[in-house]
């Protein structure tokens, strides 16, 4: 068995302070990529204050003491480094990719440095905000579907912070002030908030080392209290209209709330997942697009990695010209009555369980992606474990536990919709 | 030191007997291999009233060949965890797979057939050419799209195949009919002219064998590239209403091929006007200083025939204006007075420091060895990279700025919700 052998198999450890280390020698290639990930996203943020730690991610390239406005970015490329950030609504990812491992001095000492040592002000405060206003508009004001997606996710939370989008509501993102940014900064930024991964050409006893030298004087915070949000139960189907003047099809997306990794169900939601709409052999993709030639595109997804414990499986269809959305949609539940009533074929779990593996193999293969996927792992609270024992748990799912995901959380009841329409604005 | 010599880079180079070269590197770690076949049949072949034609060929490929319809094409490459896709550029086609090793030989048995024997079904050319016009509308949502089209509309005029867009606009795809289909697989898709790139955990005595024995039947020589025909362009300001929220800019003009000596040398200049990472010029200025963007970046487009210098970037609309006259300023002092050797300096070190990322997976030495093999760079350029890199000095700089770089001579399209004078 191929899979067997191959596993992620890190070294851990921990700093006095709380920092986490992760490392995964590889000395494949002489490139290494250095993460320090931030438990803290928009499921941190409050009504008011939605999209403040993007922009606190933003303001983080913004100098220190140390270090002034455009410096950090400024070493990084005078030593070949690719840099970037980003924010999800579970996490905070600072990286440095480098072609030469021993350049990881350098992020050592920029990280910590801006782990503690930044330097906000409110000239450029101001027109950081109005860059990630542009951002907004970029992805998400002038892109129809990013805004279909936003008004269903947040018609499908309604208790959970998980309801508003990570880089926040307009109109917050303008009313944040320097004092709510410093808060954050202050509450989240700490070594006991945080994991350092490494994946790549080093020794994990030199990367400890290291982060013992650069980071090991950072004092810990007072532990975080982080509320115990919880999304009730949905009470009935919830359908929506959203409107775009610049749309030229319309397109419909779906979700459905179900458990994130850390429950039993999941492995069969994800195997489902992968039969429904994973792929041009899937069971949607087939009777839609090839048989019917009723919609052009057709995608379900889940990914189970989360903090919180209600995550979305997903539905996306655009329709074949002049086919209405509401009939599309009617086959779609067909196609899920069906595998309610019937289940899998047998060689449809083979499938899903091949593919599961082979993807696993492909992505072993690149350093950033085995770098996320343990900062994922890490900061959502899941183990290692998670990761090695997947495939093997995937090949655990019989047809009942399809039937019986299936039945449980693929219900009307379970359902949130938006059907994304133009607009005629005169 | 960074930029030391990696052998392990230096793909071995062969034929099969019917003269098909293989780029191959052999990379053992992970079970897995990955093929790209790079395949002269880009748009730019594209004849006049069918634009879009090569692009529907290459999604036709996996429709349905001798042995395998459409759906046993996609049943068992599923079922076997393949990875494929199939693209089209302006210059070249590529079809890409990644399988693990257990499912090499029959991996290869399917996407043999369907690379040779292509049938090209009735049933699935109505529904692809449906599904590609229906894309080919969706894309009027994204403002880059339209912005891009125009662009390269404008720049190159219609007597130039890169004046439109890869896929070709709804009549032109409406026009095309199956036998157009056929006749451009007839003439295009030959093992001379094309390249198919290895990468992965395979020996060459066994890759030699596998190949041959699915690869033997296949013959012919791919038609080379015409002339280029004359450029048109038009420069001045260029308007598309639409609206959105923000306008989108595309500022440039034609510059050069990449098989021009100086290319390199513009790459270098490029990067400290507007290249990647987060310290150029105009990143500076526009988002740094300005908070007019985003994103803002340009780049010299590597093509077979002349390729563009562009310059892209968002704003709100009330800001365009303004926004385009800081980009034009920062334009003009890049053009009048070159970059600084600190600049310089940090550009080669970034480009040349970063490019091992560009070649950590098979996948991406994949990708880069198709440029390559392509644009005919020479076998050990990702090993020459970094001193080509390196040999370029501030005069150079200078000079290809001045040569190949306009202030003045330039095409900007605007699309959003913006005045028309």
């Amino acid at each position: 068995m191929i899979a067997a052998s191959l596993s992620i198999k890190p070294k851990e450890y921990v700093l006095k302070n709380g920092l986490k280390v992760i490392v995964v020698e590889d000395h494949t290639t002489p490139t290494v990529t250095f993460q320090i990930w931030y438990k803290v996203g928009s499921m941190d943020e409050t009504f008011g204050k939605t999209g403040i730690s993007h922009l606190l991610e933003h303001m983080m390239f913004k100098g220190t003491e140390k270090y002034g406005p455009g410096m950090f970015s400024k070493i990084v490329s005078l030593n070949g480094g690719q840099e970037n950030a980003f924010t999800s609504k579970d996490y905070t990812v600072y990286f440095e990719n480098w072609g030469d491992s021993k350049k990881i001095d350098i992020s050592m000492e920029l990280e910590s440095d801006r782990m503690v040592n930044l330097k906000l002000t409110e000239d450029e405060f101001k027109r950081e905000k109005m860059v990630v206003m542009e951002e907004r508009r970029l992805r998400t004001e002038d892109e129809p579907t990013s805004v279909l997606v936003e008004e269903v996710i947040a018609a499908a939370y309604r208790a959970h912070p998980y309801h508003w989008p990570i880089i926040g509501w307009m109109r917050d993102v303008e009313n944040i002030t320097l004092e709510d940014l410093n808060k954050h900064y202050k509450s989240y930024y700490c070594p006991n908030n945080a994991v350092m991964v490494v994946v790549g050409d080093v020794s994990g006893e030199e990367v400890c080392e290291k982060a013992e030298k650069y980071f090991g004087s950072i004092e810990r915070c007072p532990d975080i209290k982080r509320p115990d949000f919880e999304e009730p139960e949905q009470r009935g189907e919830k359908r929506l209209i959203v409107k775009h003047s610049e749309v030229r099809i319309p397109s419909l997306f779906g979700v459905f709330l179900v458990p994130n990794g850390k429950r039993d169900d999941s492995y069969a939601l994800r195997v489902l997942s992968l039969i429904l709409g994973e792929g041009k052999s899937s069971r949607l993709y087939k009777r839609l697009v090839l048989d019917d030639k009723k919609a052009v595109t057709v995608e379900t997804e889940y990914d189970p990695i989360s903090r919180g414990s209600k995550v979305t499986f997903g539905l996306y269809i655009v329709p074949a010209p002049n086919v209405k959305l509401e009939e599309v949609e009617s086959v779609v539940w067909e196609e899920i009555e069906r595998i309610k009533r019937d289940g899998p074929t047998k060689e449809e779990l083979e499938k899903a369980k091949n593919k599961v593996v082979a993807s696993f193999i492909y992505g072993l293969d690149s350093n950033f992606y085995r770098a996320m996927l343990i900062g994922m792992l890490e900061v959502c609270g899941f183990s290692l474990d998670y990761v090695n024992s997947y495939v093997d748990r995937i090949s655990r799912v019989t047809p009942e536990d399809i039937k019986n995901v299936a039945k449980k959380y693929l219900t009307r009841d379970n359902y949130t919709v938006g059907f994304l329409l133009p607009e005629k604005r005169q | 030191m960074a930029g030391e010599v990696n052998t392990n880079l230096i793909p071995d180079v062969f034929k099969l007997s019917n003269g098909l070269e293989v780029w191959y590197i052999e990379r053992s770690v992970l079970p897995f291999v990955v093929f790209k076949f790079v395949i002269p049949a880009g748009s730019l072949f594209d004849p006049e009233g069918k634009k879009g034609l090569a692009n529907v060929v290459s999604q036709m490929l996996f429709e349905g060949s001798k042995n395998y319809s459409s759906k046993d094409i996609a049943e068992k490459l599923d079922f076997m965890g393949v990875d494929y896709s199939v693209s089209v550029s302006r210059d070249y086609a590529t079809i890409y797979f990644r399988t693990l090793t257990d499912y090499l030989d029959d991996t290869l048995k399917i996407v043999a057939d369907v690379i040779q024997n292509p049938t090209f079904p009735q049933e699935e050319f109505n529904r692809v050419k449906k599904e590609i016009i229906s894309d080919i509308i969706k894309s009027e949502e994204d403002p880059g799209y339209v912005a891009s089209k125009t662009f390269s509309s404008k720049v190159y005029g219609k007597n130039h195949p890169y004046g439109y867009p890869v896929y070709g606009n709804v009549d032109s795809v409406e026009a095309i009919s199956r036998d157009d289909v056929i006749n451009f697989y007839r003439e295009h898709y030959k093992p001379i002219g094309s390249r198919l790139i290895v990468v992965g955990n395979i020996s060459k005595d066994n890759l030699i064998k596998i190949l041959e024995k699915y690869f033997s039947g296949w013959n012919g020589v791919s038609e080379g590239i015409p002339p280029e025909p004359e450029i048109r362009s038009e420069s001045g300001t260029f308007t598309v209403l639409k609206n959105t929220a923000q306008a989108t800019v595309i500022i440039g003009h034609p510059c050069v091929r990449r098989s021009n000596p100086d290319f390199i040398k513009l790459v270098v200049a490029n990067q400290v006007f507007g290249g990647s990472g987060l310290t150029s010029r105009l990143f500076e200025r526009i988002r740094e200083k300005g908070g007019y963007a985003y994103s803002v970046y340009s780049y010299v487009d590597p093509t077979y025939y002349t390729g563009s210098f562009k310059i892209v970037f968002q704003t709100e609309n009330s800001r365009v204006k303004s926004a385009i006259t800081e980009v034009i300023e920062e334009l003009r002092r890049f053009v009048k007075g070159g970059v600084t050797s600190e600049e310089l300096s940090m550009a080669k070190s970034y480009l040349i420091g970063s490019f091992p990322l560009k070649l950590d997976t098979n996948g991406k030495i994949a990708d880069y060895l198709a440029f390559v093999s392509f644009y005919n760079l020479a076998k050990d350029y990702l090993v020459r990279y970094p001193k080509e890199i390196e040999s370029v000095t501030i005069e150079d700089v200078r000079e290809v700025v001045k040569k190949y770089i306009s202030s003045d001579k330039i095409t900007t399209v605007i699309v959003g919700n913006v005045e028309v004078k």
